[in-house]
């Protein structure tokens, strides 16, 4: 088990997910126990992968890589989970989008790639996306968080106009609202009443899982 | 450039090779940067911001041209690579203009090619930037106007409110914003006694083609010796509305095209060595797909948000002295500071950039304060110390700007994740006779004190 799971970590570190798949598969076929693989070698070798492209000691490719090589063993680890109950739960649905008028989205990925890492099941919606289809992508998944994403000081206001949508459709309290991207402040989430802002996409990780947990409190 | 040559270029997006986004970054961009690093050698050294090897500036332009050759750019809206043959790069590059002119009467300012070490001072484009607040939005530019060495300004604010209203992209509010945005701005001139000066970025409020189209009124005096930057999107992709914008304003031509490329350093081009071949490639498909006359370039730190960290300080030299020992290209650095104004740190970064860029073959463009983020945080101050610092620093060896460079920037470069936010426009400067506080100027005098101690001779 112990040279499966050095090999698993290797993968991902490696950023190799063809190899990560195959050796997903020989864990399943080993009857490992597949949660303790996600939970004792993908997480925390995600989660120092996060640590270093928050350093900047490794670059946007390599962490989508990584990130590509945990899903595709996660996906084959979590197959034989499907019949059980045992299906681990995520941390929580978020809506994510670049919002109306924005072409942009880099800094979008990055945030997709992180929430997605620390165990989010994330709907990404792209860019350009019209304010209400965040409203309505997230009443059809059920979500808990709206995570929207601005670049340009001239769309940000949309980001304004999906929490007054939510706000006018008596849904506000349904959902967490976090945004981020250039222009954006902490001033500014106050004075259009999102829930929270992030500057790094790390940092919206760790917002929505703070939010999670309070909401479920 | 007619508009038949930007018709080919729409007709290459509609018949280009198809491909997936992301195969474009993965598969397509990241590899072929992989290997371009490789087998050029193209190495970041920490300790050496402005290099003075000329074998890497060429290496580094080779490998933006093998790279652009494989890539092309990538229209998003078609999902093509619109692709060019290197004959085709070349002529393009041969055939872009060594010579424009911004601005009229006293206030003509000609911009030509500069050459690494130039005896000839760069061009002083003073930076848009940050939204800014619609009541002090003239006064903010007559700020930078009036400053001497101002060669020409920029529209390129966002306003905040316009008739109260928030002028969001892609609504009608939009186009009655930029129109305003130009009025505000001309007016900026006017009140600085420079009413001819040029504006290489006319505005900040349009985002849509519909904005950028909506500007071309005689009533709003829009002139052949002022500019309208289009962007290209990060990495090296476009869409139909940056095209449909160039299209426009090459059928028109009563207007310059500027190309504005913001690369992520620690995006998709990785690291330093890559974001400087990505650099260096967005300069040609601005001249190949926009037929732009001249361009701006801030490379942005994916974590602090500037292009003043010491990474981006690199890219900016190395990409201007690739380009100017390689092309007559017309280029400037722009610095996007982490620290607001007011602050010694605004000003530090301010003069790293202008530093490296003067003596590295560019031309300057000062400055955005606080990341662009944070309203009404830009000023003439930051302005006029980027405009004395790449006047005194024309001439001056690579080395000895190496060693500048690297000794101002390590006074900031630890508070880059915490840079002060500095003060507004208004806290910064007097409203009725846009004269700069007290305050303002000390931290001015204190910093252009200690460059001077560093050696900068003003």
């Amino acid at each position: 088990m112990e040279n499966l799971f050095e090999a698993l970590k290797n993968a991902v570190e490696k950023y190799e997910p063809e190899k990560a798949k195959q050796v997903a598969k020989e864990i399943v076929n080993a009857q490992i126990d597949p949660l303790k693989a996600i939970d004792e070698v993908l997480v925390p070798t995600m989660e120092q992968i996060g640590e270093k492209f928050d350093k900047m000691e490794i670059f946007l490719p390599e962490l989508v890589v990584a990130a590509e090589a945990m899903q595709a063993a996660t996906s084959i680890l979590m197959e034989p989970l499907k019949k059980s109950t045992e299906l681990p739960k995520t941390k929580g649905k978020v809506v994510l989008g670049t919002v109306f008028g924005d072409v942009h989205d880099i800094g979008k990925n990055i945030v997709k790639v992180m929430m997605e890492v620390s165990g989010f099941e994330v709907f990404d919606l792209g860019n350009k996306v019209p304010s209400m289809q965040f409203i309505e992508k997230a009443e059809e998944v059920n979500a808990d968080i709206i995570a929207l994403s601005a670049l340009m000081a001239t769309t940000m206001g949309s980001q304004k106009e999906v929490l007054e949508l939510l706000e006018a459709l008596g849904k506000r309290d349904d959902y967490i609202v976090l945004i981020g991207g250039a222009p954006t402040t902490p001033a500014w989430q106050e004075e259009i009443g999102a829930d929270g802002w992030a500057e790094t996409a790390a940092g919206a990780a760790k917002i929505a899982a703070q939010w999670i947990k309070e909401k479920r409190k | 450039m007619h508009a038949s040559k930007l018709l080919d270029v729409i007709k290459r997006a509609e018949e280009g090779p198809i491909c997936m986004e992301k195969d474009f970054d993965f598969s397509i961009m990241r590899l072929k940067l992989k290997e371009l690093i490789a087998d050029y050698d193209i190495r970041y050294d920490p300790d050496v911001l402005v290099p003075s090897d000329d074998s890497l500036a060429d290496a580094v332009f080779k490998a933006a041209l093998e790279l652009y050759l494989e890539t092309g750019t990538y229209c998003l809206s078609t999902h093509r690579q619109i692709k060019f043959e290197e004959d085709e790069i070349t002529e393009a590059l041969h055939n872009a203009p060594s010579q424009i002119t911004f601005g009229a009467g006293t206030d003509e300012r000609i911009m030509t090619n500069r050459r690494i070490e130039d005896q000839k001072p760069p061009l002083c484009l003073t930076s848009g930037g940050c939204e800014i607040s619609e009541d002090i939005y003239a006064k903010v530019v007559q700020s930078l106007a009036q400053e001497p060495l101002a060669d020409t300004v920029s529209g390129g604010y966002p306003l905040k409110t316009i008739f109260g209203m928030v002028p969001r992209a892609g609504t009608p509010i939009e186009i009655l914003a930029s129109t305003y945005n130009l009025i505000y701005a001309k007016e900026g001139t006017k009140r600085a006694g420079r009413p001819l000066i040029g504006f290489h970025n006319l505005i900040g409020s349009a985002l849509s083609e519909a904005s950028y189209i909506s500007m071309n009124q005689p009533e709003l005096c829009v002139r052949p010796v002022d500019g309208m930057l289009i962007a290209t999107l990060a990495e090296l992709k476009t869409d139909y509305s940056q095209l449909a914008k160039a299209l426009y304003y090459s059928e028109h031509n009563d207007v310059l095209i500027g190309g504005v490329y913001v690369p992520l350093m620690g995006g998709y081009a990785g690291g330093p060595e890559g974001t400087a071949i990505v650099t260096l490639a967005h300069h040609l498909q601005g001249v190949l797909t926009y037929n732009v006359a001249y361009s701006d370039f801030p490379p942005l730190h994916l974590k602090y948000s500037c292009s003043t960290a010491p990474e981006t300080i690199w890219i900016a030299s190395i990409v201007c002295q690739a380009l100017s020992r390689n092309t007559h290209l017309l280029t400037a650095s722009e610095a996007i500071t982490a620290a607001g104004p007011c602050t010694d740190m605004c000003f530090l970064e301010v003069a790293a950039m202008s530093i490296a860029g003067a003596v590295s073959g560019c031309h300057i463009n000062n400055a955005s304060a606080a990341k662009s983020q944070y309203p009404d945080r830009n000023t003439g101050m930051e302005t006029k110390l980027g405009c004395e610092v790449g006047h005194a620093a024309t001439g001056l060896k690579r080395t000895d700007a190496n060693d500048l460079v690297t000794k101002i920037v390590s006074k900031y470069e630890e508070n880059l994740k915490n840079p002060p936010l500095g003060l507004t426009f208004q806290e910064c400067y007097d409203l009725n006779t846009i004269k700069p506080s007290e305050e303002h100027v000390n931290v001015f005098t204190r910093v252009k004190k200690e460059l001077a101690d560093l050696g900068l001779k003003f």
